[in-house]
């Protein structure tokens, strides 16, 4: 029994000697080269925080596969910063307290839809329908939309029923992959999807008489589906690299500047 | 009868040691500041926004539902496969001059069982299924963890029939019963004491399993959970809830092969 | 007439370090009708494995064994179909633990469609009778005794009526108030007129009911005569010490 106790004693000092104070606050992105960041798991965040870190990177680089896992590491302390795109940073700001987004940029991506290498007929008629829809003003409707609703905080008042998914369509099936778990741009809300590549890809589905399908699968293992043919393309915020042009086809850009930041506590921050 | 004592035995070391871990979680949530009218108010809307709002626990309903369809088919054909290999091992074992069967029923077992159920998925969808695109994956996932399971299956009935004393099959013989009769009729009977509540064991470890299901696109439990997270941007609440499943599931099924033991033994001394 | 017919019997046993173990080294007997062999010998001196070659429990090695007429150990032999003439009693009973006494009877004669249930039945409640447990007809096997066990599983090497009766140690797992029980049945059924291969230790027995004695020593027939012949005016010196060890006791 008393052995018990001091098991029990000696849980609770150990848990209390965890909680160690931060030293110095961040100010320049410059700093995070030595420290401990995280990214999501294959994406380009990981590669500019490999970048940062250099010859550290095995040490202070951590990878999630998803974003809210690096979010939740985040506030307990075990990583200062985790480098993603600053759209869906900017949407856990409005809804998670304490944390914030470091001035300094860390570069600039442009983001498109990628296809099994080789793959130039669906690449040609993926671009000539993004054309028609940019032209249209359907694409930037669709980005306006989720701009206002998601950055306010509020996810619910886009439904994944009102995406029409051009069900029994002549053309046959158009399959997407992607990673829902990357608001705005793609989302899982009940059985459905909702986000700004869910709906751009409805548009162009449309245009070309086919049904779209979304599958739901995890970042990393995209690329992998998209070669093996499994899904006809993927679209996730997938940001256009020289790197990945040498594995997949991108179609042309669709989001053109998109910044890549760190995502940091908000009391661990001075501007 | 004799369970009945057992359970009014004195609490064991594991009850109290169980007892201590949960004062001690208590302790911590006191700590934190949990047991306050606004942590508990923040608890309820969090609680709220997870699963409430949008009916969004039908997310997990229906991930709930992959799962289970997912590990009961798996289990089929599990059961399916694990019977042919245990038969051919036996068999083998009995004195059938079947030395090809036998080295490919080992080697299927040695491969499938040496291998992560994980990486045996991702070869199945991305490789073998590759171009199956309009197979539903969930099949995909039942036939891998199925061809999986087969393996560790064909252990337990190989295990479970070898457990039987080699006098049952002789006096079986000695009858002038032939060996596929003998089995039938004798051995297999007795096995099936041993091998049902593995059986469910495996059950129970296949429904763990299945939560890999997510990487290539089925929403199950446990990915249901993590779409949740993706929406709500909450970390704790919604892994908690899919544990919580899980256990719930898994206790249940332990409660019913330890009652299912019992029964099992109490018919031998009927 | 002979019922079963041994010649030049071998067995060899490949060990897993795939040494060779010569078990039997060339028998040669025969048992006729009505006859009651009583084999006996030093523990390891291969008197069981003869007796499991018989129905080929065990398979021989070279040999042949007529039954019958019929060589069994030929590859165009049905020896399921044999050894529905061949009862067998082993030394641990192996009753059927998941079926009553009646359906440890019954059992193969309905499944061989030999009997219907009704007269499969009706013979193991005779065969029940004959062993005097017939009271225990759907009782369960880890009820009875180890006596009663071995009595019921006489009844069953019986159900089939088979030609002759093949006892391996019978009474080896029992303990010494359960012997003489067992010991009853197996002379009644002696009485009765069975052909009867018996491996034993009880001398007693063997001298009271055997016609003739097979002393089996290294794999073959050291000796063999009558049981006065063998117990009493034993000729070769294996025999002498053998039964100088047992019978002291």
């Amino acid at each position: 029994m008393k052995k018990f106790l001091a098991l029990v004693l000696v849980l609770i000092l150990a848990s209390s000697a965890f909680a160690a104070e931060n030293p110095a606050k961040l100010k320049t992105t410059s700093q995070l080269k030595t420290e401990k960041l995280a990214a999501q798991r294959g994406t380009v965040g990981q590669y500019i925080a490999e970048d940062l870190l250099g010859d550290k990177k095995g040490d202070l680089l951590t990878t999630y596969e998803k974003y809210v896992d690096a979010v939740s590491a985040l506030l307990q302390g075990k990583v200062r910063a985790i480098i993603m795109d600053e759209m869906p940073a900017k949407r856990f700001i409005a809804s998670v307290e304490g944390l914030a987004i470091m001035d300094e940029a860390l570069s600039e991506e442009n983001y498109a839809m990628g296809f099994k290498k080789g793959n130039a007929e669906l690449v040609a008629q993926v671009n000539k329908a993004l054309a028609e829809i940019k032209a249209d003003g359907t694409l930037d409707k669709i980005f306006a939309k989720y701009y206002e609703t998601f950055l306010a905080g509020d996810s619910s008042s886009i439904k994944p029923e009102d995406i029409d998914f051009n069900k029994g369509a002549k053309g046959g099936k158009l399959v997407v992959g992607t990673e829902a778990g990357f608001a705005p741009y793609e989302l899982k809300v009940g059985s459905g999807f909702i986000g700004i590549d869910v709906e751009m890809c409805a548009a162009i589905a449309k245009k070309l008489d086919k049904e779209l399908v979304i599958i739901n699968m995890n970042f990393d293992a995209l690329p992998m589906a998209v070669s093996t043919n499994k899904v006809d393309l993927i679209c996730a915020g997938i940001t256009v690299t020289e790197e990945r042009k040498e594995n997949m086809d991108f179609s042309d850009n669709y989001v053109v500047g998109a910044k890549q930041v760190a995502l940091v506590k908000a009391d661990d921050y001075e501007k | 009868m004799r369970n009945n004592y057992q359970s009014r035995k004195a609490l064991s070391r594991g009850d109290l040691l169980l007892g201590l871990v949960g004062i001690y979680l208590i302790y911590l949530l006191y700590a934190s500041g949990f047991f306050t009218a606004e942590a508990w108010a923040d608890f309820n809307r969090r609680f709220y926004q997870n699963f409430v709002k949008d009916r969004r626990y039908m997310m997990l309903v229906d991930g709930l539902k992959a799962t289970i369809f997912m590990t009961s088919g798996a289990t089929l054909i599990g059961l399916i496969v694990g019977l042919i290999l245990s038969v051919i091992r036996v068999a083998h074992k009995g004195g059938a001059k079947i030395p090809v069967l036998n080295w490919l029923a080992e080697s299927y077992i040695t491969v499938l069982r040496g291998t992560p159920a994980m990486v045996q998925l991702l070869i199945w969808n991305f490789t073998i299924f590759a171009s199956a695109r309009d197979l539903n994956t969930q099949y995909i996932a039942i036939l891998a963890f199925g061809l999986n399971s087969g393996a560790y299956i064909a252990e337990i009935f190989r295990g479970g029939i070898e457990a039987i004393d080699p006098g049952q099959m002789e006096a079986a013989r000695s009858l002038g019963l032939s060996y596929g009769t003998s089995m039938k009729r004798v051995v297999l009977p007795q096995a099936l004491r041993n091998i049902i509540p593995m059986l469910f064991n495996e059950f129970i470890a296949l429904l763990k399993e299945t939560s890999v299901a997510g990487y290539i696109g089925i929403d199950d439990l446990t990915r249901a959970g993590q779409n949740i997270q993706a929406l709500t941007l909450e970390h704790s609440q919604p892994l908690v809830m899919v544990a919580i499943i899980y256990l719930v599931i898994v206790m249940l099924l332990t409660k019913f092969v330890s009652k299912l033991e019992q029964w099992l033994s109490r018919g031998r001394r009927r | 007439m002979a019922v079963i017919e041994i010649k030049d019997l071998h067995k060899t046993f490949t060990l897993t370090d795939g040494r060779k173990l010569h078990v039997l080294n060339g028998i040669t007997t025969e048992i006729n009708k009505g006859e009651k062999i009583a084999v006996i010998g030093p523990s390891g001196s291969g008197k069981s494995t003869f007796l499991r070659c018989l129905n080929r429990m065990e398979e021989p090695t070279s040999g042949s064994i007529n039954f019958n007429g019929e060589d069994i150990t030929s590859n165009n032999c049905d020896i399921n179909k044999v050894r529905r003439k061949m009862g067998m009693v082993f030394q641990h009973f192996n009753l059927f633990p998941h079926l009553t006494v009646r359906k440890n009877l019954t059992l193969a004669p309905v499944d061989l469609k030999i009997m219907t249930q009704e007269a499969a039945d009706e013979r193991a409640k005779i065969l029940l009778e004959r062993v005097g447990l017939a009271d225990k007809i759907d009782e369960w096997p880890e009820r009875l005794s180890g006596g009663q066990k071995q009595r019921v599983a006489i009844a069953r090497a019986m159900a089939m009526n088979p030609d002759v009766l093949l006892f391996d140690e019978p009474t080896s797992a029992l303990d010494p108030e359960m012997i003489g029980e067992v010991l009853d049945v197996m002379k009644e059924l002696a009485d009765s007129g069975m052909t009867m291969y018996l491996v034993t230790h009880e001398m007693g027995f063997a001298h009271k009911i055997a016609d003739k004695i097979l002393f089996i020593d290294k794999g073959v027939i050291s000796e063999q005569g009558t049981p006065d012949e063998v117990f009493d005016h034993p000729k070769q010196p294996r025999t002498i010490e053998f039964l100088s060890k047992v019978l002291r006791h």
